[in-house]
């Protein structure tokens, strides 16, 4: 049907087609979430101050 | 073993058989004397991942905080006011950044097999507030009186409507939909996250995998 | 494998100091901080919501086929099965029909309750209450012939109402044209919406889900259901990513094609839920974690000292 206003006005970029139809603005929220859960893996986590002490119900 | 068998220190005064004292023995005992707020931490806790559990509830936080000032102004305020417009955008941006360190946070935990030692419930919890939370996001976009809120409920309607569900929880019905978003599904979420809290600083935060008990 | 060691209690380990107040405030500093700067970069979505006038407006054939369809009872509520009538059975899960059984439980007789209830609330129009009076005075097989020849001539016709040939419609044109008239006049909200405040949008959205205007709409944004429009939003605005796990299934058969697509999708995930939920205790799965070792780079300065 034709319509009076251009129905593309409100879709968004998208990338593919078929089973690969995503939005950019989701791959950037899945890349994001990926990215944080490999980065907390290998980013050396800081040395905190004070030596470990033992176990706490010594 | 864990701290399961937790005991509260009885105070000299106590009457014996006192329902009030029961209760707070009881309340007192969920977690190990100082453990409810740390200011030691095991030391095989040494990565990043650890901060996402902690990123998920201060997201929470944002999230609650930019909903109560949504709700302040109404369902409509937002399409009308500029300022309504971007505390929508605020509420919208917390859940992103919600779900992004909610779903780091759980492949963590699976990738720890955070539930050995007795913490299985811990996972459970977890599990159902993330599925709570996916529920009010769900009725949040369906409160949001435009054109996706109308797609959306003329969509998942068959969704509830063929597993026989549409009737008790009716997406076309926008102010059910509105009070399941901003009472009764974020009281869920407040409830299991309190328990999941309570879990885990009951239990501890789970040793590395294959690490055997240190020596005394 | 590994021998099954007794997950020892974390409290007799080693410490070193932690502030977890001070963690708790920096994460709500951080997330607020970029939650504010993500709203003011990004904003967020905000398409205005189909109106019926803008429906009619847009595009009007689609409002009259749309009326007679519901008085020829053959839109999609009219025949939709639970919760809103008895006139199908619904989706089923294999041998489950749980539509059915929800029951009758928000019941719609789509040709009163969206056409003909709101028709009868226009005053001062005599053609109109003329071809009311004679819809109401017809047995329901005339009305379904009347309101059938319409459809099917409206279909031949290509949905153009001043197209179609001459028929036995009895009021029916007159009915659809008067419709059309409602919707355009903006009063047909009003006259769809439940309870006294009119919140409730069932009526109106099920009306609206009956044409073929708001689905064009939707899937000109990759909305659609096979469009893995579960997950997307309007505009560049990211969606609900988190359903991906649901959507998918809709993208491939046999689901994609299926007649029960959505009842055997929430089944299935209804099911893989539960697995997820109950993993610590399932064998098998429960031992992903050991067998793949992730786990030795969240642990690698505790085991780095353990080595030594």
């Amino acid at each position: 049907m034709e319509y009076a206003v251009s129905m593309a006005e409100g879709a968004g970029r998208y990338l593919g087609d078929g089973i690969l139809h995503i939005s950019i603005a989701n791959v950037i929220i899945i890349l994001v979430g990926v990215g944080l859960f490999v980065a907390a893996l290998l980013v050396p986590f800081p040395k905190g101050h004070g030596d470990a002490k033992g176990g706490g119900k010594k | 073993m864990t701290a399961t068998t937790v005991k509260a220190p009885a105070s000299p005064q106590e009457t014996a058989g006192s329902w009030t004292v029961i209760l707070r023995r009881r309340i007192v005992g969920l977690v190990p004397p100082g453990q409810a707020l740390p200011d030691r931490q095991p030391a095989y806790m040494q990565s990043w991942i650890y901060v996402f559990g902690m990123a998920t509830l201060a997201s929470l936080g944002v999230v609650i905080l930019s909903g109560i000032a949504l709700a302040m102004g109404g369902t409509v305020w937002w399409h009308t006011s500029a300022l309504g417009h971007y505390v929508n955008s605020v509420h919208l941006w917390s859940v992103e950044i919600f779900f992004v360190v909610l779903v780091v946070h759980l492949w963590g935990k699976f990738w720890m097999a955070a539930w050995r030692g007795k913490r299985g419930l811990t996972w459970m919890t977890g599990m159902f507030a993330f599925l709570a939370a996916v529920g009010t996001a769900f009725t949040g976009y369906l409160t949001t009186t435009n054109f996706e809120s109308q797609w959306i409920a003329a969509e998942a309607k068959d969704g509830l409507n063929s597993i026989g569900i549409g009737g008790l929880f009716n997406p076309l019905n926008s102010p059910r939909m509105l009070l399941w978003h901003v009472i009764l599904l974020p009281l869920v979420i407040g409830v299991i996250v309190l328990w999941h809290i309570v879990l885990v600083r009951r239990h501890g935060i789970v040793p590395p995998i294959g690490a055997k008990e240190p020596k005394k | 494998m590994r021998a099954k060691v007794a997950t020892p209690d974390s409290h007799d380990f080693p410490t070193r100091p932690y502030d977890l107040v001070k963690e708790g405030a920096i994460a709500f500093g951080v997330i607020l901080v970029l939650a504010l700067a993500l709203a003011a970069i990004f904003s967020s979505p905000d398409e205005k919501a189909i109106s019926f006038k803008a429906w009619a407006a847009a595009t009007p054939n689609d409002v009259i086929v749309t009326a007679v369809s519901e008085l020829a009872e053959t839109s999609g509520s009219a025949g939709y099965g639970a919760p809103y009538n008895t006139n199908s059975q619904g989706q089923t899960l294999g041998p489950l029909a749980l539509q059915r059984w929800g029951g009758v439980t928000v019941p719609i007789d789509s040709a009163n309750d969206l056409v003909i209830g709101p028709l009868g609330s226009v005053k001062g129009d005599t053609a109109l209450s003329g071809a009311l009076a004679q819809w109401k005075a017809a047995t329901a097989d005339q009305q379904s012939a009347w309101a059938t020849a319409y459809a099917d001539a409206l279909d031949a016709a290509g949905g153009d109402p001043a197209a179609v040939a001459d028929g036995e419609y009895g009021p029916v044109p007159e009915l659809g044209t008067a419709f059309l008239t409602l919707a355009q006049s903006g009063g047909l909200e009003q006259l769809l919406a439940g309870g006294f405040y009119g919140g409730d949008q069932t009526k109106a959205l099920l009306l609206l889900s009956d044409g073929t205007y708001l689905e064009d709409q939707a899937v000109a944004r990759s909305l659609g259901g096979d469009q893995w429009g579960m997950i997307n939003s309007t505009g560049n605005n990211p969606g609900q990513p988190w359903l991906a796990p649901v959507s998918f299934w809709y993208q491939i058969e046999p689901f994609k094609s299926s007649e029960n697509a959505d009842a055997i999708i929430f089944g299935m995930m209804g099911l893989l839920v539960l697995v997820v939920i109950l993993l610590p205790f399932i064998p098998g799965l429960r031992a992903i974690p050991e067998k793949i070792p992730v786990y030795r780079l969240v642990w690698r300065n505790y085991y780095r000292t353990q080595d030594k």
